[in-house]
């Protein structure tokens, strides 16, 4: 498939092989909910996915990135081949625009199946994109995802958020009782 | 009317174009803003997909400083606004998820009992403060510019969660409008800006915005117009950052910045000087 522009491009996903020390979860595990999952989709396939296509003909992402492709998803999950989606690029390009969701005319939603995926990979210690980090511990760190910057202007200068008369961040308040009550809701998480 | 002000992470980080026009703008037409103290990131980004109970916590946890504060959220982004009617409603679903989240609450002496609701600016905008008051204030109507609006996905998907806007969104239309321009359709107005690729993919996080940004420019329009931090950066910010392409030299505005030039405010005042797109191209038209 072209586009009109004749660019489509492949993903590049810069991945980072998470240092799991602990996976949250083990191989039988990953196993299990794989076999869930593919029995879920597939009885949803067999009596409701007609696989029409119309989740990807609406999807922004498809038309642009070769190897990204909500139909072919979730028959990939009906045929059981998690483990490859879990080791591949595909559900990280995902932008959860919920067009699939909406168009969709039998409600089943790639979207939602991608989150859980993503959230498999991410427990089971399969990678995910590296960028991420900085915000899960930006947000431990200093609340936010970011941490105010100094930016430039068009013509180059550049400037803080005083010099524009703002008032520094107003924070989580106290920032060490925040992380531990942060990273005390993360490993409650896993634990469950 | 009194808000309980939530910006969101880019707005106040980095994007400072949105928030200056935001408070500059929406004081002049009586909103009051409140800070909310001890706020913190909604949790969307950084741990829906790594830990869904973490964020659910963080979107709460905001919530309740807002309930304490006896007021209603107005957010500035898309995303936030999403985050908290999502965690709202799971909440609401899930009383043992409800009880994980009250007990973590507990330890800064917060509770959360869903006795307030989020706004988006486009919906205070368009349904309170009402489009006929919005064109009151203009001094400086903005004719002649012919302009694309981009509501953005979360202004208006899923449906089923009551978003600011309807599944065929008009509002932002009515309030660009309303400022004496004129709004025109163009292929995949409703499409993502693609600013969820911005963090994991950073090779091809731009096609999706270009495509968007290329039909804005072959429908003719003068530039276009959007309502969330992460669509603004995807489509100003990050519009000529890939190397050896064509520079699209797209304008790109935020609504708040945009009602600020029609309401005489100083350029200034509304950070033009940050976005990063020919935005004079509107102004000086």
């Amino acid at each position: 498939m072209r586009t009109q522009a004749g660019e489509l491009v492949s993903l590049q996903v810069r991945r980072k092989r998470v240092k799991c020390l602990s996976p949250e979860i083990n191989e039988t595990e990953v196993r299990f909910i794989s076999r869930m999952l593919t029995r879920l989709v597939g009885e949803m396939n067999a009596t409701v996915c007609e696989q029409c296509g119309k989740c990807s003909s609406a999807c922004p992402v498809s038309k642009m990135i070769e190897g990204f492709n909500p139909r072919r998803l979730i028959a990939k999950v009906s045929l059981g081949k998690i483990d490859e989606l879990l080791r591949g690029d595909a559900i990280w390009t995902c932008t959860a625009c919920l067009k699939c969701r909406e168009r969709c005319p039998e409600d089943v939603s790639p979207y939602d199946v991608i989150l859980i995926l993503r959230n498999l990979a991410y427990r089971a210690g399969y990678g995910y994109p590296a960028g991420y980090d900085d915000f899960i511990e930006g947000v431990i760190g200093r609340g936010f995802i970011s941490e105010p910057q100094a930016v430039r202007t068009r013509d180059g200068w550049k400037v803080s958020r005083g010099d524009l008369g703002l008032p520094e961040v107003s924070g989580p308040g106290d920032m060490a009782q925040f992380s531990a009550v942060v990273k005390g809701i993360i490993k409650a998480g896993r634990q469950g | 009317m009194k808000y309980a002000f939530y910006p969101g992470c880019l707005a106040q980080t980095e994007q400072f174009g949105c928030l200056l026009s935001a408070k500059e703008t929406l004081g002049r037409l009586g909103l009051e803003l409140e800070t909310m103290d001890g706020s913190s990131c909604c949790g969307y980004r950084s741990y829906r997909f790594s830990s869904p109970i973490t964020w659910h916590f963080l979107a709460a946890r905001n919530m309740a400083l807002a309930e304490r504060m006896g007021l209603d959220i107005l957010t500035l982004c898309n995303e936030c606004n999403l985050s908290f009617k999502q965690v709202k409603d799971a909440l609401s679903k899930d009383p043992q998820l409800k009880r994980n989240v009250d007990e973590a609450l507990r330890v800064e002496g917060l509770e959360y009992n869903a006795r307030n609701e989020t706004y988006h600016v486009v919906e205070v905008l368009h349904d309170e403060i009402g489009v006929k008051r919005v064109s009151d204030s203009v001094e400086n109507p903005l004719e002649g510019l012919r302009l694309a609006t981009h509501p953005g996905c979360h202004l208006f998907r899923p449906k089923e969660l009551g978003m600011p806007d309807e599944a065929e969104p008009h509002k932002l239309d009515a309030l660009v409008e309303a400022l004496g321009a004129e709004t025109v359709d163009y292929p995949g107005k409703l499409d993502c800006c693609g600013s969820s690729m911005y963090t994991p993919d950073e090779g091809s996080k731009l096609k999706v915005a270009r495509r968007k940004l290329r039909s804005v420019r072959e429908s003719g329009l003068d530039g276009v117009v959007t309502v969330c931090p992460h669509c603004f950066r995807m489509l100003d910010t990050a519009q000529d950052e890939s190397p050896g392409r064509e520079r699209l030299r797209v304008p790109v505005i935020h609504y708040t910045q945009l009602l600020g030039l029609a309401m005489g405010v100083s350029t200034t005042r509304l950070g033009l000087q940050f976005n990063v797109s020919p935005v004079e191209q509107i102004y000086r038209l």
